[in-house]
């Protein structure tokens, strides 16, 4: 019999979650909330269902760290970045699900976690088991930053769009043609990998290529 | 029964509240794929996202009465992503904006009309007015949750193809916002009508947002415990200085490259959109103090606001 424990503030999700694990005989469900009980968790649970930005896994890894042995955390989400900060705390194992994921997955991972093997969905790590393995792997959540730098001109062009200016006026600005503007706007856009002027300005600002 | 009644009274309002609002709503034609929408705000005047208009050229705006008319660029700001459309003659119903913000909670409607057929709306519930914004963000282009900020309205009302640049809805047919899904990657945001309007003003009379200028480049930054408790408030993002331009107001007031800009005028500053909406009010020639963490320390620099 596997113990575990729900902390998912989402009341839909958790009781779609309760559902679900009430239906299987292998699995006992010991405490259900949205939130990190006040009078701390009730021991021997195997395996902690959780997710969300809610969720502090420092304050989740503080509540469990007196018990005698640490349970295995299952993450429900889509955001691979908030996985982070699980990995760094000693938990008994970790597996991550998408917050859709199917009845059986979900209780497939909680038979697998509570035997202390991890659980990964493949959409989850694609790229992620590189960078936790090797040292020297890239970050997959650096700040984006263009594989392909731009050029002066380029940024300058940005500037302006940022500044509302119409491809007429830019060339007129930079004394340039228009045929040369929508060429150089072209380029920034598959090199910032945006999909029109106001993502290219807010990547354009979010990674200081625009003055303020 | 009484709850019958309230079901139908509550589906009729709601109804209502379409059809006194979507004459205020037009067809935006101004890209490759499917229309968008925007609001007629003043007769010839129609205010849309800025990023639905994809061309310069030949773009043309349908009104609720069927009128197919051309319109062209009066300005454009893709900061705020609003684009200001003014129309070949002072035509349209212009739309009713409602006086009180959105509260959260609140049933609202978003409408659209991206296909002559007619206005088409969906509902929701206010979900937040400011807050975490999932952004689609890093090297690979994850999805990730940033805090803003700026003042959006978050609503889980379904932003059908199409429905960006039309209004958010309160069940009094006011309009509440502009609705885009331009800012957060398909997210359902609207932007504050009075924000809006406020915005579409500077775009008539200038042609684009008029902001003040300081002459750096930074990015975000998150703030530690230490710096926030330098800081004195609770802030969880700053704006990390990683150039300034000789000469410009902020090199004049001794802002140098590692400061993280913390706020503004008073104001906290916790990412550019804060920053930009900063600079959007009436501070250019002003002396203005800027709050920077320098070395883990708290300090202030007055900066003379320069126009671009």
């Amino acid at each position: 019999m596997a113990r575990i424990a729900l902390l998912v503030p989402g009341t839909v999700l958790r009781r779609g979650l309760e559902a679900v694990f009430n239906e299987d005989p292998a699995i006992e469900i010991v405490y259900s909330n949205g939130s990190i009980p006040e009078s701390g968790y009730p021991g021997g649970v195997d395996v902690l269902v959780t997710g969300g930005p809610e969720i502090d896994p420092r304050l989740v890894f503080e509540g469990v760290s007196g018990s005698s042995r640490p349970p295995a955390v299952l993450l429900l989400g889509d955001d691979t970045g908030a996985l982070r900060p699980w990995l760094a705390l000693p938990f008994r194992a970790i597996g991550a699900l998408p917050a859709g994921a199917a009845e059986g997955a979900l209780v497939a991972a909680i038979a697998a976690l509570s035997e202390g093997l991890a659980v990964w969905h493949p959409d989850l790590i694609d790229g992620r088991v590189a960078w936790m393995t090797d040292p020297d792997a890239e970050d997959p959540d650096r700040p984006f930053e263009p594989v392909d730098p731009l050029t002066e001109r380029e940024i300058e062009v940005l500037q302006l769009l940022a500044r509302g200016y119409a491809n007429k006026r830019v060339a007129l600005e930079l004394s340039i043609s228009e045929h040369t503007v929508k060429f150089h706007v072209s380029s920034i856009y598959g090199k910032l990998s945006a999909g029109n002027r106001t993502e290219a300005v807010r990547i354009g600002l979010q990674t200081g290529l625009i003055t303020i | 029964m009484a709850e019958t009644h309230t079901f139908k009274d509550l589906s009729n309002g709601f109804a209502d509240a379409v059809e006194s609002a979507g004459p205020g709503v037009a067809l935006v034609n101004g890209r490759r794929r499917f229309p968008a929408s925007g609001l007629v705000i003043s007769p010839g005047q129609v205010l849309t996202a800025d990023h639905v208009v994809e061309r310069e050229e030949d773009i043309t705006v349908r009104l609720a009465d069927g009128r197919e008319l051309a319109a062209s660029i009066a300005g454009r700001d893709p900061g705020s992503d609003l684009a200001l459309l003014k129309l070949e003659t002072e035509a349209g119903e212009s739309i009713r904006p409602g006086e009180a913000q959105a509260r959260v909670g609140e049933l609202v409607l978003a409408l659209g009309r991206p296909s002559p057929a007619g206005v088409q709306a969906s509902l929701g519930v206010v979900s937040a007015v400011r807050g975490a914004v999932r952004v689609h963000g890093g090297r690979r282009r994850r999805w990730k949750w940033s805090m803003t900020n700026e003042l959006f309205i978050h609503t889980d009302a379904i932003p059908y193809p199409g429905f960006s640049g039309g209004p958010l809805i309160n069940s009094a047919g006011e309009v509440l916002g502009l609705n885009t899904s331009g800012l957060a990657h398909g997210m359902s945001l609207a932007i504050p009508i009075a924000r809006a309007l406020e915005l579409a003003v500077m775009l008539a009379e200038h042609g684009s947002v008029r902001r003040g200028y300081l002459g750096i480049r930074s990015q975000n930054t998150p703030l530690d415990e230490k710096q926030q408790a330098a800081l004195g408030r609770e802030q969880e993002a700053g704006l990390l200085i990683v150039w300034v331009e000789e000469g410009s107001p902020a090199g004049q007031a001794g802002l140098i490259v590692g400061d993280i800009l913390v706020g503004l005028d008073g104001e906290p500053v916790d990412d550019h959109g804060s920053l930009q909406d900063g600079l959007s009010g009436d501070l250019v020639d002003r002396a203005v103090q800027v709050d920077l963490l320098r070395g883990g320390t708290l300090t202030a620099a007055a900066v003379k606001i320069g126009a671009h």
